[in-house]
């Protein structure tokens, strides 16, 4: 099968979005922008896509615009582990005498809709940590039978997906990808027979030339616009002779204040702790909730803290995305989205961290 | 996947034992639960308060029962529970067993040495039972142990009959002298270049306070040891067992579900890095 690339408008993106539901039978999840604020959940129709306004995004910074059609909007600080991995669950309740009841979630099944190529890449990340181990994440990942990509045709300033390979185009592990170019066109492009069979359906004309020669204008700068980064394995090579230099990640994290931001906006962080609320019967709900690697308790246990300064623990974030992973599950853990840039108080920069460590090195 | 991975199965305390102060072993009997290998842990649970990951000291069968041991130094909140209101009949729930444990399988005709630090000791126990009811199939048995006073040394019931233990070499330390102690008083690692070692057959297990292993691993080197021939039991901050929650990463392995044992080998280059 050769997948192809269509051409059509932003009703088409729309009229795919429907027959999702009325043709597959799939709940429609993606990143609703309704009453100013950014949730995900089930969309019932593309008006609910934040499709006319687009992010400002800079250090500590994230404004809105309205921007009707021109409007090219990236991301907030929900990545998709919102919906996958929610913030915080009841795993477990304990009765007076001690009978279990295990939570139960259902979701169903479900076509991601519209979501970034970073945020699709994460997946691939989360996947290697949490499927088949986590039984909530296991779940509503198996309910995933669809996925949408949108393309990034114009990143944002935080931006640097080309630098470490995940975007701001995708080339696999979707099913349908669009990208909306500057003209009013949409790109649709399949990757999978379900997105084929769709496409087809959709009944949207063979991309003709000159859209295709648009299309890769654009994307290639896109790609450019996106390569800030020294190149990957000079960095990790760089990462790796700076693990002990200590002077080094002093200085890199000393505006940091701890707050954790940059791990809870993260798409790849997944880090849990795990707690129980007791009732005044005897019983307990035990719940999880994200953790994140920044805050002091990471590493803290009774008697002790295996990562006491701060350096340790923003290390360890830096550490983890580009040389930890690639050991853990194969794939960098950094998807170069930017959230943990614009969603630090003090815009703590993961670009200049990496540039200040690249340097180190001679 | 276990069907419910997460739910811990609820245990009833068979047995306590006061080890040492503030040290408790704490038998609990179950039904249907995977015998666990030495140097795996459980996640115990006390209803209301949380998890802890607790390294399994004793394990074995009565009827159609497993009896577990752990072997609980109160420390946190739960710890102290369970060292503090957990009697005979108390109701815990158990995890498990998790982690990779000690190499043992084709260590035959190996010496085995065991040095164990405080309540480090307790993971250690397993492999001298292996040894114990595999005694032909391995060399000498060197067991190094050390606490910081006599009442802190934890099996002192048991560590006078290691020594009956066929071709075994016993020796116990103590930090700082202690009225009527005549045994050795020094760290536990000193004991290290006390004996007989041939650093050609012997594989070493070591568990203890981190400061203690990286001591011990510096002597064991001292003395020839290979780097893959010597293995530690690491501890970290941990709260689902099974790799998912993150908090206990050691560079980029998970202690709970890559370890808790590992070789010096594996460890080299996190080891001496402070915080990592």
């Amino acid at each position: 099968m050769i997948f192809m690339m269509y051409e059509g408008s932003v009703r088409d993106v729309g009229k795919l979005l429907s027959m999702l539901s009325s043709l597959l039978n799939l709940k429609v999840v993606g990143l609703k922008y309704v009453n100013k604020s950014f949730t995900y959940g089930e969309l019932g129709s593309i008006e609910e896509l934040p499709l006319s306004v687009e992010d400002v995004q800079a250090p500590s910074s994230y404004k809105l615009v309205e921007e009707g059609a021109s409007a090219r909007f990236r991301h907030s600080f929900p990545s998709l582990k919102y919906f996958l991995y929610p913030p915080a669950q009841e795993v477990l309740y304990i009765d007076k005498d001690f009978g279990l009841r295990e939570a139960k979630v259902d979701y169903g099944n479900i076509a991601l809709f519209g979501i970034k190529p970073c945020d699709l890449y994460s997946m691939r990340v989360l996947d290697g940590i949490l499927m088949n181990r986590d039984p909530y994440y296991t779940s509503a990942r198996s309910s995933v039978k669809v996925v949408v990509v949108e393309e990034c045709v114009k990143p944002s300033n935080v931006c640097f997906c080309g630098s470490v390979g995940t975007g701001p185009g995708v080339s696999s592990g979707f099913d349908v990808a669009f990208a909306r170019l500057s003209n009013g066109v949409v790109v649709f492009k399949s990757g999978s027979s379900i997105g084929a069979d769709l496409l087809k359906r959709l009944n949207v004309k063979k991309a003709g030339d000159r859209t295709v020669a648009e299309y890769g204008e654009a994307m290639g700068e896109a790609l450019k616009s996106t390569k800030v980064l020294p190149e990957l394995n000079a960095l990790t090579n760089a990462l790796e002779k700076s693990i002990n230099n200590v002077e080094l990640w002093n200085k890199v994290s000393k505006k940091c204040v701890a707050c954790s931001n940059c791990n809870m906006v993260c798409p790849t962080c997944f880090c849990t702790e795990f707690f129980d609320e007791a009732e005044l019967d005897g019983s307990a709900r035990r719940l999880k909730k994200w953790h994140g690697c920044l805050s002091y308790s990471y590493g803290l246990v009774a008697g002790g803290h295996f990562r006491p300064k701060l350096y340790m623990r923003y290390r360890h974030f830096i550490l983890h995305k580009f040389l930890f992973y690639p050991r853990q599950v194969g794939l960098i853990g950094c998807v170069g989205c930017g959230r943990c840039i614009t969603w630090c108080p003090l815009g703590v920069d993961i670009r200049e961290t990496l540039w200040e460590v690249f340097k180190s090195v001679g | 996947m276990l069907a419910k991975p997460l739910t811990p199965l609820p245990a009833v305390v068979t047995g306590v034992i006061d080890e040492a102060p503030l040290v408790k072993t704490i038998y609990v009997a179950l039904r249907d639960f995977p015998e666990p290998a030495p140097g795996q842990f459980n996640m115990v649970y006390a209803r209301g308060l949380g998890e802890v990951p607790i390294s399994v000291s004793d394990a074995f069968r009565r009827g159609d029962r497993l009896v577990i041991a752990h072997t609980v130094r109160s420390v946190g909140a739960v710890t102290k529970h369970l060292t503090t209101f957990i009697e005979v009949g108390s109701q815990v729930g158990i995890r498990g067993p998790y982690g990779r444990g000690w190499p043992l399988e084709g260590m035959e005709g190996m010496d085995v040495l065991i040095v164990g630090g405080g309540i480090g000791l307790a993971p250690l126990r397993p492999i001298i039972r292996y040894v114990e009811a595999r005694r032909d199939s391995f060399g000498r048995l060197f067991i190094l142990y050390g606490a910081r006073t006599p009442h802190d040394l934890i099996y002192k019931h048991e560590l006078g009959k290691y020594t009956e233990i066929p071709n075994s070499v016993v020796k116990v330390s103590i930090d700082k002298p202690y009225e009527g102690w005549t045994g050795y008083v020094g760290f536990v690692t000193d004991l290290i270049d006390r004996i007989d070692l041939d650093p050609s057959r012997t594989t070493a297990y070591v568990c203890g306070p981190e400061v203690m292993m990286k001591v011990a691993v510096r002597r064991l080197a001292s003395r020839g040891l290979k780097a893959d021939k010597m293995f530690l039991s690491l501890e970290r901050r941990m709260r689902c067992g099974m790799g998912v929650c993150g908090t206990c990463q050691f560079g980029h392995y998970f202690v709970c579900k890559d370890g808790p044992v590992f070789s010096y080998d594996e460890l080299m280059n996190y080891l001496w890095v402070d915080g990592i």
